[in-house]
């Protein structure tokens, strides 16, 4: 603690020596007279009348313009200003495309798209503007139901792409002519794959087609390439999903919906009518590659698109990590990964919630410049409509959160943005912690089991009171820790968002 | 309550001491009795709970404060356009600041507790400003004020006061902007600018044989995910009236799942299978009615069948085996379309062969459909005998004009039937 008071101040409680001294200390008073402005602010975009404002997906093109895929009013384009009512659109694509929900911009003159019956690639030939050709690059099975929407295409990082099948809901239907083999067997449960391929996360290029990569997915309506060659998926709560998760996506592995298992070869090769909802849970527990991150429910009800925060500092100081958007709560979260014994695992946390974000995130992208964050919302058809386009502007302001989580042996290293006064934070109850674990189940969602409430023997702080080492007694792997920040204040400031929950697959050695 | 703040507010609003007297009093009368209010503190957020109150100018108002955090804290309620000169006020108390409570004494000052410690509460009595306005609270302890704010609403008489609005308070929610889209769900095109989409669309009942490259959709069973067993109800067998157990069927519906249906207004429409590559059926009289698959407009939720309704009357089916098809070839592969001459012209791959595909308009009577195969091949269309509607195969530029003549007697389309949907 630090001690060099005026006299006065030592009738006060130690405590508010302390306090006080620091915020003495580090010139608040100076910064007494700014304008106390949120270091992130929400803008509504409006979009032409006549236009569903349900975007599927946002993009750049090379030229600076803002692309916006729509779910059933074509493609829209649009040089950014800065009062967001003033976006002179073009319609690229005035053609209602099927539930359009993956975009990629190749150019001004070329948008590769995916829709529920195909993988497009929509050209403007003559270069006016707009798009004369539609050009089928690869076909999507389809049962017939509404649920059978597609997330991506995103770049490999070579000449190809990744792109998400959700499976069919039972709340949909099944036509009575299938694009594609039905399947008897798969059309059995809550979400299912009675035709090839749900549940999947394919590979396109144009040399080898569409290969399917991995499975065991219900409802990913969010995929990314990660900078560093990885692969993310974030997946839906449901059946066989106790909460929502994110997957690291490696090839040919199985992600723990079991519907998908039927279009696996392998799976089947003994038995053409091998009924995967009939094998015991032990077994596809033991199949299954575990989620990296596991959101609790009340963090994000309807996980969406990751996007890694690329902008080397422009958009504030989380430059490297993901944001999620969710499309059923007006929330972005954050994630901090990290390898531990060879797999990702790491913590989520919110970026950003309420305060002028809509609900029903879907889609993000960030502007060429980095300091805005373009969002598309749309949760129509399987709950009540929230539709619309905003972004986010980091105004440059300070930005106190939660900058990392990192797992030791015996505890966690939280990193802060800023220098957290001394005080309440220095104490074990600053970190009152929640241990619980999902369990693997064939229900639709499930609670937190097995919930325990811990607190950190030790606090350690570095001396430059950015880091704080959280020793407890005992770490468990296969739990999830979700630590609840009270009174963790810098300059007096409360923490922006005090819920960050750790996924525990793997323990430190 | 303190002196000073009390003088501050008497000589800043210039308020006389009657009147102020006279809110001091405790009149049993319901109209001066004071309207209470009560602050807390957030415990470790550096905010107040209640960031919005409302008081009526002039009214006499019990403000009870307290201090649940871990922090020393005050309020201190100013005038509206105060903040500066009281910051500046602030600043100025230096290390003076912790013994006069952080409340400068300078004018613009309405009302201010003591710098109350942890779980120290105070109640503060005072007469609402008469002057109506939006007077702001804050913290004065050095920092806090970012965050420790919130505002006094002074109404006038006889304006109702709203509740108090707090912190914890559900935020208030962004309204969906599809709302006031104006996007209809009976879209519409022109015969010479076509409105193209692919979506779901409905089988009115074709020739089964027309699905000949598609899979065969069964009738299914409802299904527990908790026990990962079919549902089953009790049903008395209608000759031995024995119940049993029995599974409760989900029917499978007459749709087409890689539609392209285009509207050139509505005297033409057509629907093209992306599938099958081939023209399915064509109508008259509008186009579709997106409202059960899209939801009622503007912006409906899911609806019961997921399928659009045929606005009008079907003047061509497709049936039997596909006419360009030879016996040897594999499925045929959609490659897209081009908008050639405004229309969308198909493009699509029969074993070796690619082929372009166009539907020409036309009003009445009958319409014609194109066909060239890339590289200069003759399509060999083959009319089929069930294919009543095909009057005449042509060559016209190297390729195919096939006459279609609407049917003698226009067929309406019924809507589907809307299945039972039981939610689990």
């Amino acid at each position: 603690m630090r001690t060099s008071l005026s006299p006065f101040v030592h009738s006060l409680t130690p405590f508010r020596n302390a306090l006080l001294s620091l915020v003495l200390a580090s010139g608040a008073m100076s910064v007494f007279a700014q304008e106390a402005k949120p270091a992130y602010q929400v803008e509504e975009i409006p979009v032409p009348k006549g236009i569903a404002p349900e975007i599927g997906g946002l993009g750049f093109t090379p030229s600076g313009k803002l692309v916006v895929l729509t779910r059933r009013s074509g493609i829209l384009t649009a040089k950014p200003t800065t009062d967001p009512a003033q976006m002179q659109w073009t319609r690229f694509s005035d053609q209602s495309l099927h539930n359009a929900n993956g975009l990629f911009v190749v150019s001004d003159r070329e948008m590769l798209v995916s829709q529920m019956p195909e993988l497009t690639r929509i050209i403007d030939l003559d270069g006016d503007g707009v798009a004369d050709e539609y050009r089928t690059e690869a076909t999507f099975n389809l049962s017939g139901a509404y649920h059978e929407v597609t997330a991506g295409p995103v770049p490999d990082g070579k000449d190809g792409f990744f792109i998400a099948l959700n499976t069919a809901s039972h709340s949909g239907f099944t036509f009575e002519h299938t694009r594609g083999p039905f399947s008897e067997v798969s059309r059995r449960g809550r979400n299912f794959a009675s035709v090839e391929y749900r549940g999947w996360v394919m590979h396109w290029d144009p040399k080898t087609g569409l290969t399917p990569w991995a499975k065991g997915f219900r409802s990913p309506n969010g995929i990314q390439f990660g900078p560093d060659g990885s692969l993310w998926v974030t997946d839906n709560q449901g059946d066989f999903r106790t909460t929502n998760p994110l997957y690291n996506v490696q090839k040919n592995a199985f992600y723990g919906h079991p519907s998908s298992l039927v279009w696996d070869p392998a799976y089947v090769q003994n038995n053409p009518k091998r009924d995967p909802l009939k094998q015991p849970m032990e077994e596809l527990d033991a199949m299954r590659t575990p989620a990296a991150v596991l959101f609790p429910y009340g963090f994000s009800r309807s996980p969406a698109e990751p996007l890694f925060e690329l902008t080397g500092g422009k958009f504030g100081p989380f430059n490297g990590q993901m944001l999620v958007a969710d499309a059923a709560a007006p929330r972005i979260i954050r994630v901090m990964l990290e390898q531990v014994d060879g797999a990702w695992q790491g913590a989520c946390v919110d970026f950003y919630s309420d305060h002028g974000l809509r609900n029903g995130s879907n889609r993000m992208v960030f502007s060429p410049d980095g300091t805005e964050l373009y969002v598309g919302q749309t949760m129509r058809e399987w709950a009540n409509a929230m539709e619309g386009l905003q972004r986010i502007r980091y105004n440059g302001g300070r930005v106190f959160e939660v900058l990392a989580m990192h797992l030791q042996k015996d505890g966690f290293e939280l990193e802060f943005t800023q220098p957290v006064d001394i005080g309440a934070a220095d104490q074990p109850s600053a970190f009152n912690t929640e241990t619980y674990w999902y369990e693997y189940s064939s229900s639709y969602g499930g609670p937190e089991s097995d919930a325990k409430k811990v607190r950190p023997t030790a606090v350690r702080w570095s001396a430059d009171r950015r880091k704080v080492n959280l020793t407890y007694a005992q770490m468990q792997s296969q739990r999830v820790m979700r630590v609840t920040l009270t009174g963790v204040t810098s300059n007096a400031q409360p923490l922006g968002h005090t819920m960050v929950a750790y996924t525990l697959n793997h323990l430190a050695k | 309550m303190r002196p000073l703040p009390l003088l501050a507010l008497a000589s800043t609003l210039g308020l006389a001491p009657l009147l102020f007297q006279t809110a001091q009093c405790q009149v049993s009368e319901n109209a001066t009795a004071p309207l209470k209010v009560s602050i807390k503190v957030l415990p470790g957020q550096v905010r107040f709970e209640t960031t919005r109150f409302d008081v009526t100018a002039g009214k006499p108002v019990e403000l009870t404060f307290s201090n649940g955090c871990i922090m020393p804290h005050n309020l201190v309620i100013l005038k509206p356009d105060a903040e500066p000169a009281v910051i500046a006020g602030v600043n100025a108390l230096g290390l003076e600041g912790l013994e006069k409570n952080f409340v400068p004494e300078v004018p613009g000052i309405v009302a201010a507790t003591k710098l109350l410690q942890p779980q120290a509460k105070e109640v503060l009595t005072f007469s609402a400003p008469q002057e109506t306005g939006d007077y702001p609270y804050v913290c004065t302890f050095p920092g806090h004020w970012y965050t420790m704010r919130g505002v006094m609403r002074v109404r006038a008489s006889g304006v109702k006061l709203e509740a108090a609005q707090r912190v914890l308070d559900k935020p208030a929610q962004v309204p969906d902007a599809l709302k006031h889209s104006e996007m209809s769900h009976k879209p519409m095109g022109t015969m010479d600018h076509p409105f193209v989409m692919r979506t779901f669309a409905l089988d009115p009942g074709l020739d089964p044989a027309v699905f000949a490259h598609h899979g065969v959709g069964k009738d299914a069973v409802k299904y527990d995910p908790a026990t990962r067993l079919d549902i089953t109800k009790k049903e008395a067998d209608p000759q031995t009236g024995v119940v049993r157990e029995i599974p409760i069927p989900v029917p499978s519906l007459k749709g087409v799942a890689g539609a392209i249906a285009v509207s050139h207004g509505p005297d033409f429409s057509y629907v093209w299978d992306s599938t099958e590559c081939r023209l399915f059926y064509a109508w008259r009289g509008g186009f579709l009615d997106m409202n059960p698959y899209w939801g009622q407009e503007p912006g409906g939720s899911r609806s019961k069948v997921y399928l659009p309704l045929i606005v009008g009357h079907l003047v061509y089916r497709a049936s039997g085996a596909m006419p360009l098809a030879e016996p040897n070839d594999p499925s045929p592969v959609f490659l897209g379309y081009k908008m050639e001459g405004g229309l969308p012209e198909f493009r699509y791959q029969l074993g070796q062969r690619v082929i372009r595909e166009k539907v020409l308009p036309s009003a009445k009577d009958g319409f014609e459909v194109r066909v060239t195969v890339e590289g200069g091949a003759t399509p060999n269309w083959k009319v089929n005998a069930a294919d009543l509607d095909v009057t005449t195969v042509r060559s016209e530029n190297g390729g195919l004009a096939v006459a279609v003549k609407d049917r003698p007697e226009p067929e309406h389309v019924l809507p589907p039937a809307s299945p039972k949907h039981e939610k689990h």
